[in-house]
């Protein structure tokens, strides 16, 4: 088969640049669901605690149960503020041939995956994510287990464009390239 | 050729799915709960219980029926637009959209349950399909052939896109070690391993052989240990040291020499057919296509004698495949940059590319280094009672890994290419790693919040059979690298498989 070879000059403003990228914020209603499991997930981890003091003698030591106190309340405040940090900092961005995600305060993260490469495309809502009509959109790259780009906070129908954006894409690229 | 309209509308599974998912749901729900069916079980013997086993049981069932109703009842599969759709979960909504052109194959399966139930459990192949558990678990053995069919016809349309686009070997390569190399590379294995397996085991044996002693025994033991021993102590763990280093060699070389003996490595039009062992013979068909990532390295004695191990990352089809890394020693970096080349055909591996921030090390030795041995020296207080001797110890420990990580960052390189990227690491040896950009399937860009004042960021390109990591680069730098990579894997259609 004959190829045909070309060297075309691309100028480097042709280039999508990332840092030039604008995001999208997630759905103040995902904060919400992230507070809402806070309230349900402390106390339980709370009770846990307390009936541990109370029933294993071996621990029952008053500056065990200071220092674990302490530690209860640090960790509580830094899931609370960490959260709300995260969130702002946190959103999507679909280009035209990728779609990128920034999450994380303390470290934060952009990971971009390209649409040539996605395998499958899956959308999930929990009880708590139905309620707030929020929906989460994973999309599977191959191999490895940290291929796997979960793009969550989002409202079901955007999950659902960019679904079929994405498919949309998928098969252009298909057809351009045939 | 089959009608598609019929596998347009949204459709459940067979009715004999119900009986083949009760079975499995019973199983997984008697798999989380064992635990309480156990306890019960023996306290039942001891006192009085509130529900008696039976009720218990009938629960299970009772609990699994039900899973298993909504399980079913919220299941549908249909085909539109190209793509396979799969709606599941009654708690978690799923939806599971496969492009059919990503099927490489569909597997009919029949156990005996669903033989008797004239039906059959179809999954499909693709990849990654092992994380999102893509299967249908009964449809009549009649509609599982027309779909299984329909996917294939799919995926047939698109078997000339799984092309690597490489050239094919003009010949025939073969490549064997010989036994003189295959005992240079047991002798200069890492021994390390073997050696602190074998002081554990010693130092077990010898607290394990003292509760043996009987009173008198353990009194003349004691006498030993304090006369004749705290004499000749430096002379008795010398010769112990030995001993055990000794032996540690012998076995891990002899270990290094089964696994290795009688390699043979011979070219074929698709890849490599690589065939080694002494008493178990391995034989391993590589394809070239599937290789993702490849990795060529040395240890400091391998160096000197020119020996190289080129680890091949590669992906498959099947969960036992997937991600796994063949291993190959050769005898000379000119065989393994002729080898590496038919994965990434022109790699530089000249120490000319890019460093990495001195600050990496800084900002390790900090995180890792000093805290670690602050640790050291807790737990060697605990073991010896004695401050002086546990401080010093972790002194020269954290010292020796604050020097390790000044070295590995002055070391590194990275080079970006026309068509990959090299990244070259190592302290006492050597190892290089080459990335097509056209195996990368996703990428990722952090920055913490002491790299985010110094303006620096790392880098992670993933690909299907492992990654690749360039920390503390320069934030422009890195934003560059990660948009020319981008631009590249996304304005060419090359294949990755």
């Amino acid at each position: 088969m004959e190829t045909t070879f070309s060297n075309n000059l691309i100028l480097l403003e042709d280039i999508p640049l990332i840092e030039t990228v604008t995001y999208e914020p997630l759905e103040r209603a995902y904060l919400k669901i992230q507070k809402i499991w806070f309230f349900i997930l402390m106390p339980v981890f709370g009770a846990c605690l307390i009936t541990s003091f109370f029933f294993i003698e071996q621990i029952q030591y008053i500056w065990l149960m200071i220092a674990v106190g302490l530690a209860y309340v640090l960790v509580g405040l830094l899931y609370w503020v960490g959260e709300d940090l995260s969130f702002r900092y946190s959103g999507y961005a679909i280009r035209e041939h990728d779609l990128l995600f920034k999450s994380g305060w303390w470290v934060q993260q952009v990971r971009l995956v390209p649409f040539n490469r996605v395998q499958h495309l899956s959308i999930e809502a929990g009880m708590l994510e139905r309620r707030y009509k929020l929906a989460s959109l994973h999309i599977y790259t191959a191999g490895s287990a940290e291929a796997d780009f979960t793009l969550y906070g989002v409202k079901r129908e955007i999950a659902e464009k960019v679904k079929d954006f994405i498919n949309i894409q998928i098969r252009n690229t298909d057809i351009d390239h045939a | 050729m089959h009608n598609l309209d019929e596998w347009q509308v949204p459709q459940r599974q067979s009715p004999a799915s119900i009986f083949i998912l009760f079975l499995k749901t019973l199983w997984e729900t008697i798999k989380q709960f064992w635990f309480v069916l156990v306890i019960y079980l023996l306290k039942g013997r001891q006192a009085e219980q509130p529900f008696s086993f039976q009720w218990i049981i009938w629960g299970f069932i009772g609990l699994s029926f039900v899973i298993t109703i909504l399980k079913y009842w919220f299941y549908k599969f249909h085909i539109q637009d190209q793509n396979l759709h799969i709606y599941s979960g009654w708690w978690k909504r799923k939806h599971l959209t496969i492009p059919l052109k990503s099927i490489q194959a569909v597997h009919l399966e029949q156990s005996i349950w669903q033989q008797l139930l004239k039906v059959a459990k179809v999954s499909f192949d693709s990849s990654g399909s092992e994380q999102v558990e893509a299967r249908i678990e009964a449809l009549s053995l009649k509609k599982a052939e027309i779909l299984k069919e329909i996917l294939l016809q799919e995926a047939e349309n698109n078997t000339s896109l799984n092309e690597n686009g490489l050239p094919a070997p003009a010949e025939n390569k073969k490549y064997q070690l010989s036994e003189t190399d295959v005992l240079k590379l047991s002798l200069s294995a890492n021994h390390l391993r073997a050696f602190f397996v074998l002081l554990v085991f010693a130092v077990k044996f010898f607290a394990d052989a003292e509760e043996l002693l009987d009173a008198d025994q353990r009194e003349a033991m004691e006498e030993f240990k304090n006369s004749t021993l705290n004499a000749l102590s430096w002379l008795f763990f010398a010769v112990m040291f030995l001993l055990i280093g000794g032996v540690s060699v012998v076995v891990s070389a002899f270990r290094v020499f089964m696994e290795y003996y009688n390699f043979r490595m011979e070219e074929t039009p698709k890849g490599w057919k690589v065939a080694h062992g002494l008493f178990t013979q391995k034989q391993k068909a590589i394809n070239r296509s599937k290789i993702q990532l490849v990795t060529y390295r040395t240890n400091w004695i391998r160096n000197l004698l020119d020996f190289w191990f080129v680890d091949l990352s590669i992906t498959g089809q099947d969960k036992l495949k997937k991600q796994a890394r063949i291993n190959i020693p050769l005898t000379s970096l000119e065989s393994v940059q002729s080898l590496a080349s038919q994965y990434l055909p022109h790699a530089n591996i000249a120490k000319s590319g890019e460093t990495i921030s001195k600050a990496y090390w800084l900002r390790k030795t900090l995180t890792t280094a000093l805290p670690m041995s602050l640790v050291l020296v807790g737990v060697l207080y605990l073991l010896s009672k004695d401050w002086k001797t546990s401080i010093l110890t972790a002194s020269v420990i954290g010292m020796y890994w604050t020097i390790h990580l000044r070295i590995w960052q002055k070391k590194f390189r990275w080079l970006a290419q026309e068509d990959g990227l090299v990244i070259f690491k190592g302290v006492w040896g050597k190892s290089y790693t080459l990335l097509k950009w056209q195996k990368i399937q996703q990428a990722s860009f952090t920055q913490n919040l002491y790299q985010r004042r110094q303006g620096l960021a790392s880098i992670t390109f993933v690909t299907a059979g492992g990654q690749a990591s360039i920390p503390y680069l320069p934030l422009t730098t890195a934003q560059m690298l990660v948009n020319q990579t981008f631009y590249r894997i996304e304005s060419k259609q090359e294949t990755w498989l």
